[in-house]
């Protein structure tokens, strides 16, 4: 038996605020981060989950993001990154690398760097990529150097910024959404963009208790898997999703029977949506089906931060007892194999969740947590 | 972190793009364009895997593979930051930009299901982390082959990379020196003299 993991603090940036009691608030309530931003060129979407901007460029700007949403998870954690055990997970996908030219001609782990020495960090931080997966593998990664004794505090996530490369790639790709952000809905027509970070403190349960720390949630297991299939569409068979939810119940010892809450990757074009619904329903098979909800319908989708972010929202849609209403699903896809919040928020008394992230190149990780209650 | 001594090293490859990359036309239909860097370690793998034979080929679900290296792939990164200077993004180019690309790439050309990532450390670094996972999911029985590779950029010459493969068996230890002798020489021209 794998020992499970502490968490003990979380904290996000997101385009509908900083704290974690408001912004759950505004989920809840049905609300989105999503206005006009203007583009000098023609995009499928001028519609952007973002966060108020201090005029900075892409780079500094995804390391003020990472600076303070780190400082504020180890806030609430009740710690400081300068532990002599604490170590830094930090994943982006493109980061400000194809924007800021500064970036260009640098190591891929600089901005990492910088960070950790910014918030007082030891050691250098392990750095990593893997597309819209990398919050998530930073929480896989994280989790792993805890089991293997090779540090006992782990503050692990992700961060991305919007920019002008992203909003044209995705125009470009098909992959934006023309109208809005609609997971799961029969109207479905692709994503919309976000920035933010989201970062989790883990902790080994020993180290938890020695300090008397309190518990948000207790991470149970993690698994990953990839597509083999395309560079930018998710497999349509989904064998890799399912290969990587099948993976972490057997990391976290328990069957899908056991999972009660689902955050799904749920970007709302129909490929996702369509791989995630085939995904789930060779998993449950005719077991019971697990609420599903989604997040960037409120976010936008946030790409190396998304993992993290969500596995925040899961924690506290465990922790609260409740759901919040996919932002943007009216009519919900009839073949869509889950139950889903459509509207409001639906109340529950599950104990354990999933949080399945897919990304670009195949990458597909899921994480597994328990509430602590 | 330590190394167990049930893991072996079954193999290595290091290549060097510029020649003929017998993958290509295996996925010209889906991968319309990869940086020439992702395809050298395309090759690497290939070359690892290749040794393997029909023990590999039955397990390509249970096959791990991390990306140890600093360099995003310099073409397609480059090409793509240009062309969003002039205000357009290829949807070919834009997909072979990022740091992970080329482990995707790997993945869609040798069929590789198991877990993989991309650390963007120095090798020197990322070694002993690529490892330790490697063997935490052998051990656990995630996966039964776990692939780690290193790809670099060399200013004036073709990209380089190398990859070795560990399985649980008998055999010599690996530990972290070992694997950094083994990856080290494709990536020191770039990142490990950074000062």
């Amino acid at each position: 038996m794998v020992a499970p993991i502490a968490v003990t603090g979380a904290a996000w940036s997101t385009a509908l605020g900083h704290g974690l009691e408001d912004v759950w608030r505004r989920l809840l309530a049905g609300e989105h981060g999503f206005v006009e931003v203007a583009s000098p060129h023609r995009l499928r979407n001028t519609l952007a989950a973002v966060i108020p901007s201090r005029g900075e460029g892409p780079a500094p700007r995804l390391r003020r993001f990472a600076v303070e949403t780190l400082g504020r998870a180890l806030t609430e954690a009740g710690l400081d990154a300068r532990g002599a055990t604490t170590r830094l997970v930090l994943g982006t996908s493109l980061g400000a690398w194809l924007d800021d030219e500064g970036e260009w001609t640098a190591p891929l782990h600089a901005w990492a760097d910088e960070v950790a020495r910014a918030v007082g960090a030891r050691e250098r931080p392990v750095s990593l990529s893997t597309a819209c997966s990398s919050g998530a593998d930073a929480i896989l990664v994280g989790a792993e150097l805890i089991r293997s004794g090779a540090a006992e505090v782990c503050v692990c996530g992700g961060v991305d910024v919007m920019t002008p490369s992203k909003r044209l790639a995705h125009s470009a790709l098909s992959t934006m959404s023309p109208t809005r952000s609609r997971a799961f809905d029969t109207r479905h027509d692709g994503m919309l963009l976000g920035e933010g970070a989201g970062f989790l403190v883990l902790e080994s349960l020993e180290h938890a208790r020695g300090r008397s720390a309190s518990l948000l949630a207790l991470f149970r297991g993690a698994g990953s898997a990839n597509d083999a299939a395309s560079m930018t569409s998710p497999d349509p068979a989904a064998l890799g999703a399912r290969l990587a939810m099948e993976r972490a119940l057997q990391d976290a010892r328990v069957s899908a029977r056991d999972i009660g809450l689902i955050n799904a990757h749920g970007s709302a074009t129909p490929a996702n949506d369509r791989a995630e619904a085939e995904a789930f329903r060779a998993l449950f098979g005719t077991g019971p089906r697990p609420c599903v909800f989604a997040t960037k319908g409120a976010f936008g989708h946030t790409l190396g931060a998304t993992g993290a972010m969500e596995a925040i929202a899961l924690i506290l849609a465990l922790r609260e007892g409740v759901v919040p209403p996919i932002v943007g699903l009216e009519q919900p896809d009839k073949d869509f194999p889950c139950p889903l919040p459509v509207g409001r928020p639906v109340r529950h008394e599950e104990r354990l969740g999933l949080s399945l992230t897919l990304g670009f190149g195949g990458f597909d990780t899921a994480l597994v947590f328990e509430a602590a209650r | 972190m330590n190394p167990t001594t049930s893991l072996v090293l079954r193999g290595g490859a290091r290549t060097r793009g510029g020649g003929a990359n017998p993958y290509v036309a295996k996925v010209k239909t889906s991968v319309r364009y990869a940086d020439p860097m992702a395809w050298t370690l395309v090759l690497a793998v290939g070359e690892v895997l290749e040794s393997l034979g029909e023990s590999f080929r039955a397990s390509a679900d249970r096959c791990s593979l991390i990306h140890v290296g600093t360099q995003a792939p310099p073409e397609a990164l480059s090409s793509a930051a240009r062309e969003a200077l002039r205000g357009f993004a290829s949807p070919i180019r834009f997909p072979a930009a990022p740091p992970s690309a080329p482990t995707g790439l790997a993945c869609i050309v040798h069929g590789i299901r198991g877990p993989t990532l991309a650390l963007t450390l120095p090798v020197t670094e990322g070694a002993g982390l690529a490892l330790s996972l490697s063997t935490a999911w052998l051990m656990r029985g995630v996966i039964d082959y776990a692939l780690i590779a290193t790809t670099a950029a060399v200013s004036g010459e073709e990209p380089r990379a190398a990859c070795v493969v560990l399985s649980r068996g008998e055999g010599q230890p690996v530990d972290t020196a070992l694997l950094v002798q083994a990856l080290l020489p494709a990536s020191r021209a770039t990142d490990e003299v950074r000062p």
